[in-house]
């Protein structure tokens, strides 16, 4: 286990999110995944294709972060008429 | 880009009602018995009977305690208890998976790695004028941001620091390897 962390039992579950960035990756509506990419070094960010969006709506992704202790998040953004919009 | 939109609903063209997760959950219904275990196994934070796992898994429970030995005996998984039979993660397997596969890096990729996370380390650093996050009071950066979003990058400033710990170790490593050779 690494040094210096606050809580040893909350590591980045990095097995299941690249496990999950296989199985997702294969999805037909998703069209990239990035896992810890440079600036989100804890998530797996998943591209949807905007085919099923209306024009209006593009850069649509996931990003799901998984901790060791069972904590998880998952954020939904897409870009709405050049506007960032996002839930969580 | 459209001109005139009104909300997503009006437009009328929504992806199709959970065919994502609908294709996704048949995907991994599809996936053979020992890989659904261990995808299962992954997530065993905390001692589970095989029953659970089996129910997770949806399949038999002799298959589900068969594939649960495998992994114990490859080291995925421990054994916490007997009667009955409970698993869990191993988590110095995992932390040995990470250190292989940094191991199995060339040394400018362990470079090019440690740049991009001291990188973002002095991001951190610059954003919260601070050396490192257990020195950050989150109260104080909320009229700027949310706390979960402060918390979100305090949790990853400490990830990016044991990673380049991880990183050190491994080069610590193999420089006492070539050492000896």
């Amino acid at each position: 286990m690494a040094d210096g962390g606050t809580d040893p039992t909350r590591q980045v579950n990095e097995e299941t999110l690249r496990a999950l960035a296989r199985s997702l990756g294969r999805l037909s509506a998703v069209e990239t995944t990035s896992l810890f990419p440079a600036t989100r070094q804890e998530s797996l960010i998943v591209s949807l294709l905007d085919d099923h969006y209306p024009a209006s709506i593009g850069e649509v992704r996931l990003e799901i972060r998984l901790f060791t202790n069972g904590e998880f998040h998952v954020a939904y953004a897409e870009r709405y008429l050049g506007e960032l919009r996002q839930c969580r | 880009m459209s001109t005139v939109v009104g909300s997503i609903s009006d437009e009328g063209s929504g992806p199709p009602e959970g065919s994502i997760a609908e294709e996704f959950a048949t995907a991994l219904e599809d996936q053979p018995a020992d890989e659904r275990v261990y995808r299962v196994a992954l997530q065993l934070t905390e001692p589970a009977r095989v029953a659970v796992v089996a129910e997770r898994v949806d399949c038999a429970v002799d298959t589900a305690r068969r594939h649960l030995r495998r992994l114990v005996d490859i080291g995925v998984l421990r054994q916490d208890g007997t009667e009955p039979a409970t698993f869990s993660r191993n988590e110095s397997y995992f932390e040995w998976r990470k250190r292989n596969r940094l191991a199995n890096l060339s040394e400018s990729e362990l470079q090019d790695r440690l740049s991009t996370l001291a990188n973002r380390i002095e991001t951190f650093r610059e954003r919260y004028d601070a050396s490192e996050p257990a020195a950050v009071d989150a109260l104080e950066h909320t009229d700027h941001v949310d706390i979960e979003t402060v918390w979100q990058d305090l949790s990853e400033w400490q990830t990016v620091r044991e990673r380049i710990e991880r990183i050190e170790a491994v080069r610590r490593d193999r420089a006492g390897n070539a050492g000896v050779a």
